[in-house]
């Protein structure tokens, strides 16, 4: 294999790595949480011993000196010989951590901290020992870097073959590394072969051995042994024995290791010369050098008056943060999901993209026909034209399943984002001192790949939000607010219509309102005059560079905070909303559509311009009847519909459009999730169509309240409005004109 | 050139045992794990067998003790390629009839040559 090969095969390698990862956090912290049956326990199992096979097929010898005795204490805890206790279940949630550090220093050559490693490896190690952890217990000397010699068995090099019974030992493929080719000399080299009674039954072929054997120089062949009386004539054994004489400039090594695999399976007698069969016996009765120590008793090593190792492990449970409680998942909801892996097959994500493209343009191709159709249609209603219409019909919906299967392909449940929380969570708990759980639901709710990837960022700022300023600053504060000790910060994901909403809420103590005016005045965010309403004081802290901490900490602070999320997620087409109750907690609602591709529209006609409102959020059209409406003082207009008043937004005047004449006549309701229902005023409403997304960043650059554009059947360019930003832009004074000049 | 099945759970290993076969010339047959190998082995009647140890849903040795009982396994070379080295493990290798125990990771010369010589 070439080194190209090998590249694409590491970087696979880590794809799944990082897959391995998110199971094995997942199922850590199962086990943490208690949950301690056999399948939880075995998939961790699995988990790091797939990571160690992978890492052993690359070479990465500290990740697999590593996987090896975390999977070593795996193993005890799986074969029953250890019950993981909360000491032992925290040693295994920061090995966990620490695969994820060793995965990420092997793939990107990021710099592993040496001692933590070597600690954490010393105190499983000394689990492996089969003694539990307890304050006073020694820890396995920190000295015993490089990797203790337990640890290497697995990590031999090369290629192992059955080591017949005993005395050849694990490390067969040895003698492989030695120099023993005299120059260009042959030798000759006699070798008696004996197949066991088992030699066919375990798939082995006399024949393909012998055939073989010619390619090493098999000069001659003599079939020695007994066959059997007929009567007695077993055809499953083989009777025959072989003496065979090799003729070879190979070393003996070689041909020693041409008969290796079957030195369980046959008695194999090198008859060569003196001098060569004395070095071979030599080879035979050494003791294996490395493989001595078998993986069960791995921390014979470590040296019983081993000084403790610095971190002292059972104490972090009583005087800090439990960080087994904070990485718990509320429920084990997902512990079936990797079971057995279905049949699957692995696309790069942008040939999915091609097709989703692909697809697109068809809609867009299918539409400009079905427009072209209907004009024909009106001019002459002939037969022809009847049968033609079906067809363009049957082929809208054949698309439109072909373009839902496309985008099936790229759903995904949003779990991958989400395992990886707990430990966000975890850390913050130890970096802050504070206790924390994290509790996860809708795991499964599946959105696009293209927003998944997009979404371990924000998710992480926030939890940091919640962690950093949303829990009470001690535990104390909590329990004198007549709050639990542990703080409860909720992740959950779900579908709304053709939006996935992700909350983070934690039970702290809200935002602090006072202090947030204090820091915009002070930043000259707002006025000393400006009178905010409670929302609108929380909304602050989505400004840009505004941070609350009074110091900067290092987990939230330098005023990367909840402007980086919004800006994130509103260039995902999505929104952020928050919600506070001072003493009760927090709430953060990201909403995202579910892709960034396509979607349902309805076309509008506003002045003389085309545009399309997202058909989710449409609530009705209807006409105006001008005693449904209601003139404020303010200017504002209400209409009343159905006994409610809803809010009359006129979009020629947002969208700066001429009007015809002051006549309001039509309007669609809309829901805008964040301020509810609200009518727009339009001039004509066109239909529904699917239209295909096309960003105006790539080309233009964004503009508030469009969220992007489509080409429409005619081939024009209609602008896709964003009604929420468009309403925030109408309340705060701003009109469309200022955004377009 | 022969036909191999070869079985590892781990995609990547998979793959690259996969790949280095069909270097050599071989047909390859991909499993997943000891069942989907099972179907694999019915159904393409390979000539050789490379199988990961530890899979889920049915393992290397249950896999080949199981492919043992089929007309397709009978005395089919069947090589086990783990990191595992346990002496027990070795053993139960032997009593289910495996052809071979390989030690990960393999030398993709090694495998071509015992996949020629075996098979």
């Amino acid at each position: 294999m070439d080194d190209d090969d090998d590249f694409d095969f590491q970087a696979l390698f880590f794809e799944e790595c990082h897959e391995l990862l998110g199971t094995l956090q997942e199922h850590l912290n199962q086990l943490a949480d208690g949950t301690n049956d056999e399948e939880t326990v075995h998939a961790a199992f699995r988990a790091v011993h797939s990571v160690k096979g992978g890492a052993a097929a690359f070479g990465f010898d500290q990740l697999i000196s590593f996987a090896h005795i975390f999977e070593t204490v795996m193993d005890l805890i799986r074969s029953d010989q250890m019950v993981p206790t909360a000491e032992i279940n925290q040693i295994l949630l920061r090995s966990g951590d620490m695969m994820e550090v060793l995965i990420e220093g092997a793939e990107n050559g990021t710099p592993v901290d040496e001692e933590k490693l070597d600690n954490l490896q010393a105190e499983l190690e000394h689990l492996a020992s089969g003694e539990a952890p307890a304050a006073s217990a020694p820890a396995a000397p920190v000295s015993a870097s490089p990797s203790p010699a337990g640890a290497e068995p697995a990590v031999a090099d090369g290629f192992e073959l059955f080591g017949g019974d005993d005395e050849q030992g694990d490390d067969a493929g040895e003698p492989a590394a030695e120099p023993e080719t005299e120059g260009e000399t042959t030798r000759e080299v006699t070798v008696r072969f004996t197949p066991d009674a088992d030699f066919f039954a375990s798939g082995h072929d006399p024949l393909r051995l012998l055939r073989s054997a010619k390619s090493h120089d098999l000069t001659s062949l003599e079939a020695i042994g007994q066959v059997p009386d007929l009567e007695a004539f077993d055809p499953s054994v083989c009777a025959l024995s072989f003496e065979m004489v090799f003729q070879t400039a190979k070393s003996v090594s070689e041909l020693e290791e041409f008969f290796e695999i079957y030195a369980h399976i046959a008695d194999i007698e090198f008859l060569a010369d003196a001098e060569e069969e004395d070095v071979s016996g030599e080879e035979e009765a050494e003791p294996p050098q490395s493989a001595s120590v078998s993986p069960e008793t791995p921390a014979e090593t470590a040296s019983p008056d081993a000084k403790p190792a610095p971190e002292a492990t059972a104490n972090d449970g009583q005087a800090q943060a439990k960080p087994m409680e904070a990485g718990k998942p509320a429920a084990s909801g997902g512990a079936k999901q990797r079971g057995g892996p279905s049949k699957s097959l692995r696309v790069e994500l942008p040939r999915i993209d091609r097709l989703v493209n692909l697809v697109g343009e068809m809609l867009i191709t299918q539409a400009g026909i079905a427009q072209k159709l209907m004009e024909i249609q009106a001019a002459d209603s002939s037969e022809d034209g009847m049968e033609m219409g079906h067809n363009v019909e049957a082929m809208s919906r054949q698309l439109r399943e072909l373009q839902e299967s496309v985008m099936a392909i790229r759903a995904q449940p949003v779990k991958s984002v989400f395992s990886r929380m707990p430990r966000v969570v975890r850390d913050l708990a130890d970096k802050l001192g504070k206790e924390a759980k994290l509790e996860l639901s809708g795991e499964h709710t599946e959105v696009d790949a293209t927003v998944i990837e997009e979404l371990a960022e924000p998710l992480t700022h926030m939890l940091r939000n919640s962690m950093d300023h949303g829990l009470e600053a001690t535990t104390e504060d909590r329990i004198a607010a007549g709050k639990s000790r542990v703080g409860l910060i909720k992740l959950s994901a779900e579908h709304r219509g053709e939006r996935v909403i992700i909350t983070v809420e934690d039970d702290g103590r809200g935002v602090n309102r006072e202090r947030v005016l204090a820091k915009a005045r002070e930043n000259n965010l707002i006025s000393a005059e400006d009178n905010l309403s409670p929302e609108e004081i929380d909304m602050l802290i989505f400004h840009p560079g505004f941070s609350t901490a009074a110091e900067v900490s290092s987990v939230s602070g330098r005023g990367v905070g909840m402007d980086v999320v919004k800006k994130k997620i509103v260039s995902l087409g999505g929104r952020c909303a928050l919600e506070s109750t001072p003493g009760k907690g927090t709430r953060f609602e990201i909403t995202l559509p579910l892709t960034l591709a396509v979607m349902d529209g309805m076309t509008i006609v506003v002045g003389d311009q085309k545009f399309i409102l997202p058909l989710s959020s449409v609530v009705e059209a209807l006409h105006i009847d001008s005693d449904a409406l209601k003139h404020l003082p303010n200017g504002e207009t209400l209409l009343e519909r159905r006994g409610e008043f809803l809010r009359l937004i006129d979009l020629r005047t947002v969208l700066c459009q001429p009007t015809a004449g002051e006549a309001v006549d039509m309007a669609i309701v809309v829901d805008t999730e964040t301020s509810g229902l609200v009518a727009l005023v339009v001039d004509e409403l066109i239909g529904q169509r699917q239209i295909v997304l096309k960003s105006l960043e790539a080309n233009f650059r964004r503009v508030e309240g469009i969220s992007g554009a489509t080409i429409l059947g005619d081939g024009q360019v209609a602008l896709i409005l964003d009604v929420p930003s468009l309403l925030s832009m109408n309340g705060s004074g701003g009109t469309y004109s200022e955004m377009m000049h | 050139m022969s036909r191999v099945l070869a079985v590892d759970d781990t995609r990547a290993l998979r793959m690259m045992l996969g790949e280095c076969l069909k270097k050599g010339g071989h047909e390859v047959v991909l499993a997943v794990d000891g069942v989907e190998a099972l179907d694999k082995l019915r159904e393409h009647k390979p000539d050789i067998v490379i199988t990961d140890l530890n899979m889920p849903r049915m393992n290397g040795l249950d896999f080949i003790e199981a492919a043992r009982k089929e007309p397709e396994g009978k005395s089919l070379p069947m090589l086990l390629l783990t990191t595992e080295t346990a002496q027990a493990l070795k053993d139960r290798a032997k009593a289910v009839k495996a052809t071979g125990w390989l030690t990960k990771p393999f030398d993709p010369n090694q495998i071509l040559a015992l996949v020629e010589q075996l098979s």
